[in-house]
């Protein structure tokens, strides 16, 4: 067995002995790969980012404009100024949320809805997404009375149309949750066949 | 008269009366030696005879004058003022008999006193002055005019004792007197001035002059402004005119300084010198008169008729606001304080109106009826109460309690005479009424009622405050008040007693005008005083008096600190509010207050209230009735109640339900801000439930059991059996060889994964492709093989990934994985950009400035010009989180009009199908199942190439005994490179693949592809050493692609997969991939040997040995690797010395039988592909492989060929009878070689490129494994089988224990 194997099935074990209880050798080994997996960003960031930004000179005046923005965040630990270091987040937050709605309207909502009423789709298809979509806004919406005693009451309409949404929200957690296992398994026998050679 | 006097103070310039400087300076006509200047009534005619006698001239006669008062003031400086022995004599306040008494005071009678006199005190300054109420009850001649203090004193105070008692603002620090107070607003009168006697006398003394002199018998005269200013004459009476005691028709003050009243003004009121003069405490004693103080005249407007009172308060602007909004109290904010303290000025201005100064005799009836009880008990002529003095009780008193709060500007008066005295070492008349020990003990910070500590409650001090005219502390701040409020009124007095005395008959001073107009005075010292006075004028409050630079601000801080008021409001609520309020006991028990609580000043206070103290205040308050509140009081008070109730009635139901709880837990307080929502509050039988469980966790036992819990290790049985039965499922497979598991089939079955498949053949070679690899080390294991099988199918088809990531640890895996894949192939074979940050922003710059990717990792140019992302032939994500592949679908994917498909961990993919039904992907493979088929895709189209040459085949069939085999000889010469462009990638295509997307359907899948790619599939984890794909052979790209021929030509050399044996020792050949089977033969190291394929893990390679056997070798002891057929110095095999061999059994092999007559030998396992032979019946072939319908066998021309199973029998053999396969009937058609038409570089694809690599050359047909056929998925299939199947047990099990253990549960349960 290589030092390399070794290493990683002590890790493993080590890895696994949060089944008994939260312990401090799976602290140690969270620990140091959290540790060495931030290294490692912080050195690709570095060598990937920086370092090819300040190989040109269009790039070094945006690494000096980022670096600005970077001081100005800092200045968020001094309470005084405080509000000075609110402008790179809020433009950081502007921006990315600007760039995700954007991104979402067109790389979402449109061809998901274009999904259902474009001519020609599958009808079975279309009206199970339709009646998914409509269903599981409905179970959100929880049109609801409040009597005198406190109680929510909802009509018979919005609690059979919101169960039949209920229902495709547990179809899809359960399918996630399944795919999820699945995952997990195979890495773990991905592990497994790594550290036994097969 | 007034004319030839210049320089005269104005009328509000007597603010040093007391101080004697203006003496000092003060042109003073010399007074005769033997005339006494305070009873010789015609000095000043003495002065003109001896003037006109001597000859002397006035102006010599004033110096002289002059010379000797200044020396006469000197020593009176120097003297103690409390030592008469070093007085002068005209100073010198002799022994007081009764024969100094007036005769009015001197004999007692039956006869009540004079109306003005009864209740008057005439009590000088004594050091006791607390004891003055004792001679209350002495009414008119037993009443001393003042009583003499300890000692032989000569009824004076010593400058010392007079300043040991001064305290700061003017205010006692005795609480003596506060503990007889009366705060009923009903004050007695004490003290005060004599009024105008037909003797015409006045007594000086109530003005500190006493102690120039006693008050005059009837045979002394009286001292008069005469005798005190012998040169002015003094109004005639006929001048002016006085009111009489009778009809007590007294003019205020500026009747004095010319301002007649007019004829017709209404009569002026009765002077309520309770609350005017003597506007101390009500049990102060009647010394007030010696704090004649003036400054308060000085701030006086003479255009404005009110009282001096009114002009000094309105001019000095008290601004108590400022002063209590330091009180910190929540419960008594500042708008309470203005509403009770602020003032406005206009109410302020009619404090005391002059109409409320009606006659006396307007004013008596039914005055005694009025008058509190104390008082007629303490006077027992109070029957026979003067008319003027019944006033003093009567509703007179102002209505607004804080017009006569002048505390600060009698402090600063005070402090002003303070500070000019004490400079010049003296102590002023008025201190000696100040003991600091007479002075309450007013609260401090915490003070202390009855010995024990006492909090005041928000609601006391808002009590206190806010309490009525006749208790609390709005009394007790204008009772201290009052104290040093009077010298306003003391010089209304004095100047009504001076015109009293006028009255009398003097005629020689018609005004005080002409008084001072006279040279008694010192014009510049006026002139001065007028320029204070001007500046006091223009002070607007107390601070911009002090600012005024008048004053010794010094002297000022330091007696302002010692202020008892403001000392008292600074010392309470100093310091941190948030400090203060903690300690502020808003307890209920602390809210009681009782008699012993109360400091002894509060307690006598009650005696002298008739029970109104303070406490029977707070008392009161409690009680107050509901009709006194407003509407406003009565809905707190409501809100109150409601609240209280549902308080009590939650703390109820809270013991009820939790019991135990409150005592155990710490209950946080609760604001109810709406009773209705606590009133609708239910309990239902869950909270019950979850309340009787809390009660259990919280009661004794429960928490007993808690902590035993908590000390206790619980070994987690379950969870170990869980994890035991889970890994034991997982690795049984790994250590023992089952194959149990349902192989998964050999072609994708599934729409999505065969159009991902497809999208990758539709590439030519050159193309470019977009591969963005997004997961990091946790997914590897799962991913890894799909990046691998994926990058090896971009390699066979001849496309060039460009792989970008915004993970670095992506990064750092895809280097790892090309690197394998591409050997030495970095900007050539791909590309890998540098790290893409930012997240979901940076992806949307890279969208739309796809120059980023023209820099390598490093920043250097790449060798790409990519200006956008339509350069791309096909886009590849390879990802393990939904949220990046829905932000790809959102930021990039809409940029790229070309194909993108998706390769991503199982776990993400429920969410992410979406995308691919909307169109976002065009084709999706996920998790380790879509893993395995992709490699049995990749590996049956590998399987083609596993044929040795025929040559080969035929110098290597030599006997498996041979020792030694021949060097080989090539038979062929060098290839050519002189092929043309036309090579062709190899196309795989599964059996879905032609039948799905309208994409992928456009791709050109050439029917006429023959042969399988050498897609070796790679070891992800192996040694680089083994180098799985065969190293790039640099073809020229106008190389011709051949096809494999029985007769190679020059022009047609085909690849073969060779490998070298790179162990140091030698090593074992075995007849199957793992270590037990049998051992077929050795290999020296640096062997050189025929290479077939790997297995399914990748651990073993397949080699064919000399003897046409083919054995099994451990993979990291063989670098493979793929050379033209002709470049392949095969080794023979070393001899192999069997006397060392154990025995070993003879390998099998499968030879098929053709039964049937004729049966066509395809070049694909498909009923349309070319027919490349036929057998007849009978015929033997070596059957490499059966899958599915076809089984593949070696054409002797070492070409693989397929047949249909259903056509033979297959049989297993000894290795050694393959030699003897009797083929008679086997024909073979050569292949011709085919070219793709159709292979057109992409206009998109850079021009700019390097040499692109070539892929293997021979171009080769798709080998689809037949529909139902399956693939090995190996051990690790199979744990994934047995992890997957062991979850769902137990889950299953768990499941139905819980299930089971609440049925039960439920039926133990008690109804």
């Amino acid at each position: 067995m290589s030092l390399e194997t070794l290493l990683s099935f002590t890790l493993t074990l080590l890895i696994f002995s949060y089944l008994l209880r939260d312990n401090l050798l799976y602290r140690l080994v969270i620990y140091a790969y959290i540790g060495i997996t931030s290294a490692f960003v912080v050195i690709t960031l570095l060598e990937n980012v920086v370092a090819t930004y300040l190989s040109t000179p269009d790039g070094s005046i945006l690494l000096l404009v980022a670096f600005v923005l970077v001081a100005l965040l800092a200045l968020r630990t001094v309470p005084a100024l405080r509000t000075i270091g609110l402008l790179p987040l809020a433009f950081l937050i502007a921006v990315g949320a600007a760039v995700a709605v954007t991104g979402a309207v067109a790389g979402t909502i449109l061809p998901l809805v274009a999904t259902v009423i474009v001519p020609g789709a599958d009808v079975l298809n279309s009206a199970v997404l339709f009646v998914g979509v409509i269903t599981t806004l409905l179970y959100f919406q929880y049109g609801a009375r409040r009597r005198a005693d406190g109680t929510v009451h909802r009509t018979l309409l919005v609690r059979g149309v919101g169960a039949i949404g209920e229902a495709f929200i547990v179809v899809m957690m359960g399918a996630t949750y399944g795919a999820i296992i699945l995952s997990s398994l195979s890495v773990f026998t991905g592990q497994l066949s790594s550290l036994l050679g097969r | 008269m007034t004319d030839n006097l210049p320089n005269i103070p104005s009328d509000d310039d007597f603010d040093d009366l007391n101080d004697l400087d203006w003496l000092k300076d003060a042109e003073v006509a010399p007074l005769p030696d033997d005339t006494d200047p305070l009873f010789d009534d015609k000095s000043e005619n003495v002065y003109r005879d001896r003037d006109r006698d001597a000859g002397i001239g006035q102006a010599q006669y004033g110096r002289l004058a002059q010379r000797r008062i200044e020396n006469a003031i000197e020593k009176a400086e120097e003297a103690e003022f409390g030592d008469p022995n070093q007085m002068l004599d005209w100073m010198r306040a002799p022994e007081v008999t009764d024969q100094d008494l007036p005769e009015w005071l001197r004999t007692p009678t039956d006869e009540p006193p004079p109306s003005w006199l009864q209740g008057i005190s005439f009590d000088a300054p004594t050091a006791s002055n607390t004891d003055w109420l004792k001679n209350v009850s002495k009414a008119g001649s037993d009443v001393p005019f003042w009583s003499p203090p300890a000692g032989d004193t000569g009824g004076l105070i010593a400058k010392s004792e007079a300043l040991q008692n001064v305290d700061t603002g003017g205010l006692k620090s005795d609480t003596g007197w506060l503990e007889n107070a009366d705060f009923s607003g009903q004050r007695p009168a004490t003290g005060g001035l004599k009024p105008a006697e037909d003797d015409n006398r006045y007594d000086f003394a109530a003005f500190g002059l006493a102690n120039v002199e006693p008050l005059r018998t009837e045979e002394a005269p009286a001292v008069s402004l005469e005798d005190v200013f012998p040169q002015v004459e003094l109004p005639t009476e006929a001048e002016t005119s006085h009111p009489t005691e009778a009809d007590a028709d007294w003019d205020d003050l500026m009747t004095l300084f010319d301002a007649a009243p007019p004829p017709d003004a209404p009569p002026a009121p009765a002077l309520d010198l309770s609350e005017e003069f003597f506007n101390l405490s009500p049990m102060e004693p009647a010394e007030a008169d010696d704090d004649l103080d003036l400054d308060a005249l000085l701030a006086i407007d003479p255009s404005q008729p009110a009282s001096l009172g009114e002009q000094l308060n309105s001019a000095l602007d008290l601004d108590l606001d400022a002063l209590l909004n330091d009180i910190p109290d929540p419960a008594a904010p500042d708008a309470d304080l203005d509403a009770l303290l602020a003032l406005p000025d206009d109410e302020a201005a009619t404090t005391l109106p002059r109409s409320d100064f009606a006659p006396a005799s307007t004013q008596t009836d039914g005055v005694d009826a009025a008058l509190p009880e104390w008082m007629l008990e303490a006077n027992p002529f109070a029957e026979a109460t003067p008319d003027w003095l019944s006033e003093f009780d009567q509703p007179a008193v102002p209505e607004d309690p804080l017009a006569n709060l002048d505390l600060p500007e009698a402090s600063s008066t005070s402090i002003r005479n303070l500070s000019n005295l004490e400079s010049r070492g003296e102590s002023p008349d008025w201190l000696s009424r100040l003991d600091s020990d007479e002075l309450p003990d007013l609260p401090t910070t915490e003070p202390t009622f009855g010995g024990r500590s006492f909090s005041l409650s928000s609601g006391q001090i808002d009590d206190m405050l806010t309490g009525s005219d006749d208790d609390s502390f709005e009394a007790l701040v204008q009772s201290l008040s009052d104290e040093v409020s009077d010298p306003r009124q003391e010089l209304d007095d004095l100047l009504a007693a001076m015109r009293a005395e006028h009255e009398l008959g003097d005629d020689r001073i018609t005004s005080y005008q002409e008084m001072f107009d006279s040279d008694l005075f010192d014009k510049r010292s006026i002139a001065e005083l007028d320029d204070d006075a001007a500046v006091l004028r223009g002070t607007g409050n107390l601070d911009d008096l002090f600012a005024s630079g008048l004053f010794d601000t010094s002297e000022i801080a330091a007696l302002e600190a010692d202020l008892p008021v403001r000392a008292d409001l600074s010392e309470v609520f100093d310091g941190d509010r948030e400090d203060m309020l903690s300690d502020i006991d808003l307890s209920p028990a602390s809210v009681p207050v009782s008699e012993s609580d109360l400091p002894l000043w509060f307690q006598g206070a009650q005696a002298g209230m008739g029970g109104s103290t303070l406490a029977a205040a707070l008392r009161a308050k409690q009680d107050r009735p509901l009709a006194e509140l407003d509407e406003r009081l009565l809905a707190l008070r409501e809100d109150v109640l409601n609240v209280k109730a549902d308080q009590d009635k939650a703390e109820g139901l809270i013991a009820e339900i939790l019991p135990g709880v409150p005592e155990a837990l710490t209950a946080a307080p609760v604001i109810t801000a709406r009773p209705e929502l606590a009133a609708g509050l239910t309990v239902t039988d869950a909270h019950l439930t979850q309340a009787a469980l809390l009660a259990s966790l919280v009661s004794e036992q429960g928490r007993a059991e808690t902590a035993r819990q908590r000390s206790a290790v619980r070994v987690p049985v379950v969870r170990l059996l869980v994890l035991a039965l889970l890994a034991a499922a997982i690795i049984l497979p790994m250590s023992v060889d089952v194959d149990i598991a349902p192989r998964p089939l050999a072609a994708f079955a599934g729409e999505r994964e065969a159009a991902y498949v497809a999208a990758l053949n539709t590439l030519e070679r050159g193309d470019l492709v977009l591969l963005a690899v997004e997961y990091d080390a946790t997914h590897a294991y799962e991913l890894d093989a799909l990046t691998v099988a994926t990058l090896t199918h971009l390699k066979l088809r001849g496309a060039r990934p460009v792989v970008i990531s915004s993970n670095s640890i992506g990064i750092l895996r895809t280097k790892t994985l090309l690197e394998q894949v591409f050997p030495d192939g970095a900007n050539r074979d791909y590309f890998l950009t540098r790290l893409i940050a930012s997240g979901v922003v940076g992806l949307r710059d890279l969208a739309n400035n796809a120059a980023l990717l023209n820099l390598d990792a490093s920043g250097a140019p790449n060798g790409l010009s990519i200006a956008r992302l339509e350069e791309f032939a096909v886009g590849v994500l390879i990802s393990a989180s939904v949220e990046v592949n829905r932000t790809y679908a959102e930021q990039v994917i809409p940029q790229i009009p070309r194909p993108f498909l998706l390769a991503s961990t199982f776990a993400a993919l429920p969410p992410s199908i979406a995308y691919y039904t909307a169109g976002q992907f065009d084709g999706v493979l996920a998790g380790y199942r879509d893993t395995v088929v992709y490699e049995a895709v990749l590996n049956a189209a590998a399987q083609a190439l596993i044929a040795p040459p025929l040559d080969e085949a035929t110098e290597e069939a030599a006997p498996a005994d041979q020792p030694t085999l021949p060097p080989p000889t090539p038979t062929a010469p060098p290839p050519t490179p002189t092929v043309e462009a036309t090579a062709e990638a190899p196309v795989i295509v599964p059996v879905e693949a032609t039948a799905t997307r309208a994409e992928t359907e456009a791709a050109p899948i050439l029917p006429t592809a023959t042969l399988l790619p050498s897609a070796t599939p790679i070891p992800p984890t192996e040694a680089a050493t083994t180098a799985p794909i065969a190293s790039p052979t640099p073809i020229s790209p106008t190389s011709t692609p051949t096809r494999p021929a029985l007769s190679p030509t020059p022009s047609e050399v085909p690849l073969v997969l060779v490998g070298t044996i790179i162990a140091n020792d030698t090593i074992n050949v075995r007849a199957e991939p793992n270590t037990s089977a049998p051992v077929l033969t050795t290999l020296r190291p640096g062997t050189v040997i025929r290479a077939l394929n790997f297995n399914e893990d990748r651990t073993w390679v397949s080699v064919v040995l000399p003897d046409n056997r083919i054995g099994w070798v451990a993979a990291f002891l063989i670098r493979v690797e793929e050379r033209p057929i002709t470049d392949t110095p095969f080794q023979r095999l070393p001899a192999v010395d069997r006397s060392q061999q154990q025995p070993t059994p003879e390998p099998l092999i499968q030879v098929g039988t053709v039964v049937f007559n004729t049966v066509d030998i395809l070049d694909a396992p498909a009923s349309d592909a070319e027919v490349i032979g036929q057998a007849q019946r009978g015929d033997q072939l070596r059957v490499l492989l059966v899958e599915g319908e076809y089984a593949s066998v070696v054409l002797p021309d070492n070409r693989i060929g397929f047949v249909d199973v259903v056509a033979l029998e297959v049989r297993t053999r000894q290795a050694a009878d393959a030699q003897a396969i009797p083929a008679p009937g086997l024909t073979v058609v050569p292949p011709t070689p085919t070219t793709r038409p159709t292979n057109t570089p992409r206009p998109t694809s850079t021009p700019t490129l390097t040499p692109t690599p070539t892929p293997i050359a021979p171009v080769v047909a798709a080998a689809a494994p037949p529909e139902q056929a399956t693939v090995d998925g190996g051990a690790r299939w199979q744990s994934q089988f047995f992890g997957v199947m062991a979850a769902i047990a137990l889950i299953l099990v768990g499941n139905i224990y819980y299930l089971l253990r609440a049925i039960l549960n439920r039926r133990r349960r008690p109804a």
